[in-house]
């Protein structure tokens, strides 16, 4: 016993207190992974973390439209990976997996309504502004002119900027109740109940051995 | 430690699930009497084992308990952890239901391999009592790790790096688990030796 002297409760501690600094980071011990994805001013914004809130760095991103792979890429620091919104002759829900690389896999469905929120014909006035732009800042003279096309487009212009406006105001907004719904973390029920089931189920095989017994 | 639904191929969740069938029959039957309570406790204590973070400095770490639950239960352990694991996936959804075996074998397959090598040495002198406790730990943790890894790895050559990443990083954690299964062990020595079958001193 005497050579294991060295071995006592104070040098243990300190040990202790010496590994968690020193440990690794701590994503690789998530139980699981998550990630969801909204739409943003023609982009779809897709964030992937580890339950434990970490960004997912460098995981693998691929995105199904229903029927084949439409892309892939990997996140970045932030654990964010972003593509601009995909153009289909119908309207297509879009499926986001992504691989963590060290066993994890989450994926998230993003309908189609819930991405296809400015019609072709909205998009559209976007365009309408620019060429607007481009007639004032040539035409700067020919007053009357740019007075003519406005009729109509001034309506779309300010509706394309008001588009812009509430896409950007909306975008957090989007983004918590993207994140909201997936599932959180156990709750206290969760525990209770497992812990309830665990000794049921002892409880349950110590009758019927007790019954072999007799 | 869970590895997540849809990664692994079909031959590698089969052999997982028929591993974890038969040791969970053979632990079955290994279960019996004042061991049925035993194993309770410590299947509770794993269910939970995994919820509870330690965030320390950047680390946020959490204990396995394998190492302790091999030594104390022997074969039962097979069920114990199965059990556990079914409810992570019922109730946190940790894993999934089709990589449960996979998952189960991970961790029953290290316990058990400490139970065999260090649990003879409970019943001899102190000194030795403290190795086999930490060394339960560790080991567990530790084969367990490196199981995960090839089941990541098998998925394909992409994925051989991260398996590698994943092993080095839970090497603290080997330690960690195992001067806590020390501590808890030398403990239940002193205070409860029958629960690990010694008679009481």
């Amino acid at each position: 016993m005497k050579a294991f002297r060295f071995l006592n409760f104070k040098m243990y501690i300190n040990l202790f207190i010496l590994i968690f600094f020193f440990v690794a980071p701590t994503s690789v011990f998530a139980h699981k992974i998550h990630i969801f994805a909204y739409e943003s001013n023609g982009n779809i914004i897709c964030e992937a973390k580890f339950n434990n809130n970490n960004p997912i760095k460098g995981g693998v991103i691929e995105v199904f439209d229903g029927e084949s792979q439409l892309l892939t890429g990997s996140t970045n620091e932030k654990g964010i990976f972003t593509f601009s919104t995909p153009n289909f002759d119908k309207p297509r829900n879009l499926k986001i997996t992504i691989n963590s690389g060290d066993g994890h896999k989450a994926e998230w469905l993003l309908l189609a309504e819930d991405y296809l929120i400015d019609s072709p014909e909205q998009t559209n006035p976007v365009e309408q502004i620019d060429s607007i732009k481009a007639i004032s800042k040539d035409q700067l003279e020919d007053v009357d002119k740019l007075y003519i096309l406005s009729t109509k487009q001034i309506h779309s212009l300010i509706q394309g900027e008001v588009n812009k406006r509430i896409a950007i105001q909306l975008a957090p907004i989007k983004r918590q109740l993207a994140e909201q719904k997936q599932s959180t973390g156990p709750t206290t029920k969760d525990i209770l109940a497992g812990i309830g089931i665990i000794f049921g189920l002892m409880g349950l095989l110590a009758y019927f051995k007790s019954r072999k017994l007799k | 430690m869970h590895i997540s639904e849809g990664i692994l191929s079909v031959p590698v969740l089969i052999s997982g699930g028929v591993i974890t069938v038969v040791g969970t029959a053979i632990g079955l039957r290994h279960l019996d009497g004042e061991k049925i309570m035993t194993t309770a406790m410590l299947t509770s204590a794993f269910f939970v084992a995994s919820l509870i973070h330690v965030p320390i400095g950047p680390a946020n770490i959490h204990l396995i308990l394998t190492g302790l639950m091999g030594i104390t239960l022997g074969w039962a352990c097979f069920p114990a952890i199965l059990v556990a694991l079914f409810l992570q996936v019922l109730l946190f959804q940790f894993g999934g239901l089709t990589v449960l075996g996979v998952n189960t074998a991970n961790m029953a397959i290290p316990a058990l391999i400490s139970f065999y090598i260090f649990k003879p040495l409970l019943s001899t002198t102190s000194a030795k009592q403290k190795f086999a406790a930490f060394g339960c730990g560790f080991l567990s943790v530790f084969l367990g790790t490196l199981l995960m890894s090839i089941t990541i790895a098998t998925t394909g050559e992409a994925f051989i790096a991260p398996a590698k990443l994943v092993f080095f990083s839970y090497i603290p954690l080997m330690i960690i688990e195992g001067i806590i299964t020390l501590f808890t062990v030398t403990f239940l020595l002193k205070v409860q030796p029958d629960f690990f079958g010694l008679p009481t001193q």
